[in-house]
């Protein structure tokens, strides 16, 4: 137990960096490691308001019933289980000081558990705030026993665990069957990226079905749970169902201690499977091209952005939905200016259309992570003679290839098929603005990982998706989204767009030039 | 080749972890750089590479300042580190190829060396294969090939011996010696005094981060072997 609690602690500590708040002499780490969690409280309040609002609302217009519960689990099991794909094998079977822990005294089990546990604690982290303020809603309204506060949150904390079993189960199933394969990074990124489609398909439905709700809770409540039937046996529990509350509770402990069970089991299999590679038999050397330096590095970026399945997954996602916009623009553009005619925003289709693209264009930017994935390879780029601003250009090319083509791929499709209601103005502002908000968020990217670099990581998730940059570009973004988006829907203006463009270009040049003026003392200081 | 002069480091608001070092590597020696664990052997080399920014002092390779101009200085000297972590996801060959692309090397030469220095160290099978499958000392290894095809004025190595096979260490010796019989100068730090006995015509002390003795090998040894000088110097 000592040993358990000792492992728990370390990589606790390890992903929420408590130690280098509490002890770093670095100021600038320190700073950093404080924002990353600010970031994330940022984030869980902003959740939280979501998941009470939600609440609230549906017991005012239908009074108290269990559906805001059975929303609310599910959004958060998703979210679990998207997290596990994306990140339980490395957590719980290919983890970095494998060698160390397994060489030392402690049980099988115990590593296993510990591992389960941390990363059981930070899915907690991100779906707490899901279905704690919707509990705290309906104790105002519904005045319940005293025995539904305790229960309510063992089942609150018991909701990561199912999604978190099959999401990582799943990712360590890809990460063996794989393991061998030349491709195995692109197979597991393609596949994850599959899976993550249909993960935004499924949240793109939820509003409809938050919509429906209000009209029809015993549709909406039979679909979840023929979907996720533990999603009802909590939001049934929630509401004092003595049956569904030892179903789901006992249910996910008991599946909970199998799962350790099979994974102790298998964990040097597992293990000796993912981190086992792909090997060329009688190599012969061949084939050396010169390239140019910027060519060199260029190519170093983009090699090193497809290799990380967390990464791509993080990132893509938004180049992806850029293509999908303009394929559904093209199918749906007569359906899409119906709809909004008969609400007489017919105008307002360029607009909506410019809005969603730099939505999608500056979800996640790839500069935000890309001197952190630099990782303790550092050394290499800090010591080789090559000017430290191709090295930062480099990094901003790969974010720009990722969505330029594709925007303007979909801008162009768009422009054809809204033609009918869209000026002239509108058509440029359509290009323009999504590609300066593009390029604002590139350079911005890259500034704020300058400045907030995690070089010390043990796992990419802990830079791409825990990262302070990230988590602190996403709210950046999101502002530059909002920023562009209130003018462009109220005025709907064409110049509005080509004026904010330019407005956004300026930040963007006075960001580049000091990323390129000061390039030099940006990579010594890293 | 390598000049130090008064160099002092400190990390952040900690003591000086480099006090006021001065130090001087000509062409043709191989210069040892000795010192207990911490003693600030690893940043003077991270100093003298480039890598670390440093508040005093100033430090020449070839007359060519690294703190003024380090693009120039990096291009005629290389830097291995005692772990290197390399390019996983590249194959060993086009780790090499990159290398070769940043110092600019054409075609023919890069095949040459790198098959060259490939078949010394005996890993020219495992250059297709993807770096993060490589050991500890297979990387060892392939940084230092990327280092020799480079053919740099000065090789800086951070404990070079540390997880080499006794085969590759003592290639590795032969070929430090046809570097600086061809006129470059290497500059490494090791905790294997026999070692540094053996191979080194000059050798640095460091203590605490200060010089305590340099000089030819003769010099400073005296009569006493290595190890006690070593012994007697940092104990005392």
């Amino acid at each position: 137990m000592r040993a358990l609690w000792i492992l728990v602690k370390l990589y606790v500590n390890s992903i929420f960096r408590f130690s280098v708040m509490r002890h770093s002499k670095d100021a600038r780490e320190k700073k950093n490691a404080i924002m990353g969690v600010v970031a994330i409280g940022i984030i869980a309040v902003t959740y939280g308001f979501m998941s009470a609002t939600n609440a609230a609302s549906i017991f005012l217009l239908q009074g108290v019933s269990e559906a805001p519960f059975l929303l609310m689990c599910t959004m958060a099991s998703v979210f679990a289980l998207v997290m596990a794909f994306s990140q339980g094998s490395a957590t719980l079977s290919a983890f970095q000081d494998f060698d160390t822990l397994m060489g030392m005294p402690v049980r099988t089990t115990t590593v296993v558990l510990a591992r389960f546990l941390a990363l059981y604690l930070v899915e907690a982290v991100y779906t707490l705030p899901f279905l704690l303020p919707c509990g705290v809603v309906y104790a105002i309204f519904a005045k319940p026993a005293l025995w539904f506060y305790p229960a309510y949150v063992l089942m609150v904390l018991l909701v990561p665990v199912l999604p978190l079993i099959v999401g990582s189960a799943a990712d360590i199933l890809v990460g063996v069957a794989f393991a061998k394969s030349k491709h195995k990074k692109a197979i597991t990124s393609t596949i994850k990226t599959v899976f993550l489609l249909v993960f935004i398909a499924g949240a793109y439905l939820m509003p409809r079905l938050t919509k429906r709700i209000f009209s029809d809770v015993e549709g909406i409540s039979r679909t979840l749970s023929r979907i996720y039937p533990p999603a009802q046996w909590f939001a049934a529990a929630s509401i004092g169902s003595v049956p569904s509350f030892l179903l789901f509770s006992l249910g996910s402990i008991a599946l909970c201690a199998l799962y350790v069970w099979i994974l102790n089991r298998s964990l040097l299999w597992v293990h000796d499977r993912l981190t086992s590679g792909y090997h060329v038999r009688n190599y012969r050397l061949s084939g050396l091209r010169r390239h140019s330096v910027s060519h060199a590095l260029l190519m170093i970026e983009l090699k090193r952005f497809f290799d990380s399945t967390a990464w791509v997954l993080n990132t893509i996602i938004g180049a992806i939905m850029i293509l999908l916009l303009g394929i559904a623009g093209a199918v749906f553009s007569k359906r899409a200016l119906d709809i909004l005619a008969s609400v007489g925003m017919e105008r307002a289709a360029g607009g909506i259309l410019i809005c969603v693209m730099i939505f999608c264009a500056t979800l996640s930017p790839t500069t935000s992570s890309a001197v952190s994935m630099e990782g303790k390879r550092i050394w290499i780029s800090k010591h080789l003679p090559f000017p430290a601003a191709l090295w930062l250009r480099a990094k901003m090319a790969v974010n720009l290839l990722l969505f330029g083509p594709v925007m303007l791929i979909a801008a162009t499709i768009l422009a054809i098929a809204f033609r009918s209601v869209l000026h002239p103005a509108d058509v440029l502002g359509m290009f323009l603005l999504p590609i300066a908000a593009l390029l604002c968020s590139t350079v911005t990217g890259i500034l704020v990982n300058a400045n907030m670099p995690r070089l010390n990581w043990k796992t990419e998730t802990e830079v791409v998706k825990q990262g302070g940059s990230v988590l602190i570009m996403m709210l950046i973004c999101f502002g530059m989204v909002l920023v562009t988006a209130v003018p462009v829907l109220i005025l709907r203006q064409g110049w509005v767009a080509l004026a904010l463009a330019a407005l956004l270009m300026i930040p963007t040049v006075i960001i580049y030039c000091k990323l390129m003026r000061d390039a030099e003392q940006i990579r010594l200081n890293l | 080749m390598l000049v130090i002069r008064d160099l002092s480091k400190r990390y952040g608001s900690g003591p000086l972890a480099v006090d006021g070092l001065n130090l001087t590597v000509e062409a043709g020696d191989i210069y040892g750089f000795i010192g207990h664990n911490g003693a600030g052997k690893t940043t003077t080399l991270k100093c003298v590479s480039g890598i670390l920014p440093f508040e005093q002092g100033e430090i020449t390779i070839d007359g060519i300042s690294i703190r003024t101009n380090p693009l120039e200085a990096k291009r005629i000297m290389r830097y291995i580190p005692d772990n290197p972590d390399l390019y996983g996801f590249l194959t060993g060959a086009g780790y090499l190829n990159f290398l070769c692309d940043i110092y600019g090397i054409d075609t023919q030469t890069r095949s040459e060396r790198i098959a060259k220095y490939a078949a010394m160290f005996e890993i020219e099978s495992k250059l297709g294969d993807l770096v993060s499958s490589y050991s500890h000392g297979m990387c060892q290894k392939l940084a230092l090939i990327g280092a020799l095809v480079q053919q740099p004025k000065l090789l800086m190595l951070d404990e070079p011996f540390v997880g080499l096979d006794p085969k590759a260490s003592h290639t590795l010796k032969g070929v430090m010696h046809e570097l600086v019989d061809n006129g470059s100068a290497i500059f490494f730090s090791t905790h294997v005094l026999e070692v540094a006995e053996k191979l080194c015509n000059k050798i640095a002390i460091i203590k605490q981060g200060k010089l305590i003795a340099s000089g030819s090998m003769e010099e400073v040894r005296g009569n006493q072997s290595l190890e006690d000088l070593f012994l007697e110097l940092t104990d005392a």
